[in-house]
């Protein structure tokens, strides 16, 4: 469905230009520099009880661990920890860390690589049925001749007889 | 940055799927020459990863 709110939400043209270069974090060096560092420092978050509980609690409600993967990687990023391709090449090493501990405690968990057989209706086969279907209902349906019971009036004089 | 990593990961499986097993030959020096170590470190640590969950997995 087309959504008919503006998107007031969005960023001006030029915003990005308006605060000074260097003020924020992902615009300054990374603090890592090396894939390597980058895979030392998540290492210990999987050591964690509460960051470990946390990564249960969303692959258990079906998160793909590739989007968890992304978020860990872009919040550091953002930052200023490690540069967006350091993370990217770390982040295999990180799924496979998140897997284990999947599989350690037996928590069923998708990767997000698998192939999904799509069974949802494409959207314009959806919006071109409903069109058909808006058409069909535009069109007057025709009356048919239903053959009306005669009724008989009952007398209402006052002399007529009265129903016993 | 989600579908970068989908693609990274997937290309790393591609990579791990076609190298050849570990094989253990000779202890050698002769016949260590030819073998070079992966100068990949995120291919080895994925390798011990997926060593290490599968020796737990047997247990």
């Amino acid at each position: 469905m087309l959504n008919k709110e503006p998107m007031l939400d969005a960023p001006i043209p030029g915003q990005s230009l308006t605060a000074e270069p260097g003020s924020y974090p992902w615009e300054q060096p990374p603090q890592l520099n090396t894939v390597e560092e980058v895979i030392e420092k998540y290492l210990p978050l999987f050591n964690d009880e509460d960051i470990v509980i946390d990564l249960l609690n969303q692959m258990e409600a079906g998160i793909p661990i590739t989007s968890i993967v992304s978020l860990l990687t872009r919040s550091a990023t953002m930052n200023g920890v490690h540069s967006i391709d350091t993370g990217l090449l770390a982040s295999p090493v990180l799924i496979e860390m998140v897997i284990s501990i999947a599989e350690a405690s037996d928590v069923k968990y998708t990767i997000g690589t698998e192939d999904v057989k799509d069974d949802k209706p494409r959207m314009s086969a959806i919006s071109a049925s409903l069109a058909k279907f808006k058409e069909d209902a535009d069109v007057p349906m025709e009356e048919e001749d239903m053959p009306m019971e005669e009724v008989e009036e009952a007398p209402m004089g006052m002399m007529a007889r009265r129903e016993t | 940055m989600s579908k970068e990593i989908k693609n990274i990961y997937k290309n790393m499986n591609k990579y791990l799927e076609a190298a050849p097993k570990d094989s253990k030959g000779s202890s050698g020096l002769v016949p260590q020459r030819g073998t070079q170590d992966d100068s990949l470190s995120v291919v080895n640590y994925v390798k011990q990863i997926r060593k290490l969950r599968g020796e737990m997995n047997v247990k």
